[in-house]
């Protein structure tokens, strides 16, 4: 349940957090 | 310089990665390097600009951070320690933490605990704080283990899921309040011992309703904590720190007239700086970490 992404994906991800596409946690590898 | 997640509002909203230089940190007494950060709810409305909470422009994004201080001149802070922050306006009106470098007040910053690495600190983020500290506020007011089910409204989310691990390793018979009934191996797996369908409270209900709950961690807000309220036990204790369903609370004075219900807010945002290291100490004792999968 815990997605990791770097930062060049974080907006990518937070679009899909609003739409109710992610499952579980985003952690952010900066 | 140093990347950041960037939001600019001119001439129109719009978030990058973008090179900054160093210059441009805001005045803060502890300069870190940030290792991890995480995409909280409100990360997603600044990021997405649905919602006001940039309050100053342009903002770099990112409420939550955990890293390394790279410099300080702040007394309990030096080069080399590790930290956490959450919130106190950090990604809204000063400089946040999706990005190599930020510059943060040494008076909010938590010493990160040895039990989590940075990315997990970051897993549990602002959500799983917020968790604990409701957690805590149960406990202030009494309810205990054995003293009768305790309800977890929004289960799957990041307030939710921490509240549960934490709930049941402590002894805590948890019911999950969900509407996404797919996850019932992943809830029992946190520890919830039952589930519930959240339709059951997100409706307007009867304003007195069967007692059933010791205490209730709320992230939900709206027709589901008006009725949890009426369905609290005697003596009970409910901790709300979210609106998922809304910000109203079309309730009546009758759960706290006659069954001595306490409705509990919490606010991790502008949380003292000591219940901040007692909630992640907590934390570090009372979640475990790796059957929570960070």
């Amino acid at each position: 349940m815990i997605e990791e992404v770097d930062l060049d994906h974080a907006a990518e991800r937070a679009q899909a957090l609003m739409a109710g596409q992610v499952r579980g946690r985003v952690v952010v590898r900066i | 310089m140093f990347r950041a997640l960037l939001l600019e509002k001119e001439p129109q909203f719009h978030a990058s990665v973008q090179s900054l230089d160093e210059s441009r940190l805001p005045d803060a007494d502890v300069h870190v390097r940030v290792a991890y950060s995480t995409l909280n709810y409100k990360d997603g409305l600044a990021i997405t600009n649905k919602s006001p909470v940039v309050r100053a422009w342009p903002m770099v994004a990112g409420i939550d951070g955990a890293g390394t201080v790279i410099a300080s001149s702040h007394p309990h802070w030096k080069a080399g320690d590790s930290f956490v922050h959450n919130g106190w306006g950090v990604g809204e009106t000063h400089w946040g933490c999706l990005a190599e470098q930020a510059k943060l007040k040494g008076d909010g910053l938590v010493k990160l605990p040895p039990a989590f690495t940075p990315r997990q600190a970051m897993a549990i983020g602002t959500a799983g704080y917020t968790a604990m500290l409701c957690v805590m506020a149960l406990e202030q007011q009494g309810v205990k283990p054995g003293s009768g089910e305790v309800l977890v409204t929004g289960a799957t989310g990041g307030v939710g899921s921490v509240a549960i691990a934490v709930l049941a390793k402590l002894g805590y018979q948890v019911v999950a309040a969900t509407g996404k009934t797919s996850e019932e191996a992943y809830l029992k797996g946190l520890g919830a011992h039952s589930l519930m369908d959240r339709a059951e409270l997100s409706a307007a209900g009867k304003p007195f309703q069967k007692e059933r709950w010791a205490g209730v961690v709320d992230a939900v807000g709206s027709h589901t904590l008006a009725n949890v309220l009426a369905q609290t036990r005697y003596g009970g204790a409910v901790a709300a720190c979210g609106l998922a369903q809304g910000m109203d609370l079309p309730t009546t004075v009758m759960p706290f007239i006659l069954r001595n219900v306490r409705l509990i807010g919490v606010d991790s945002v502008m949380a003292p700086l000591a219940l901040r290291q007692q909630a992640w100490a907590r934390l570090a004792q009372d979640l475990d970490i790796a059957s929570w999968k960070a």
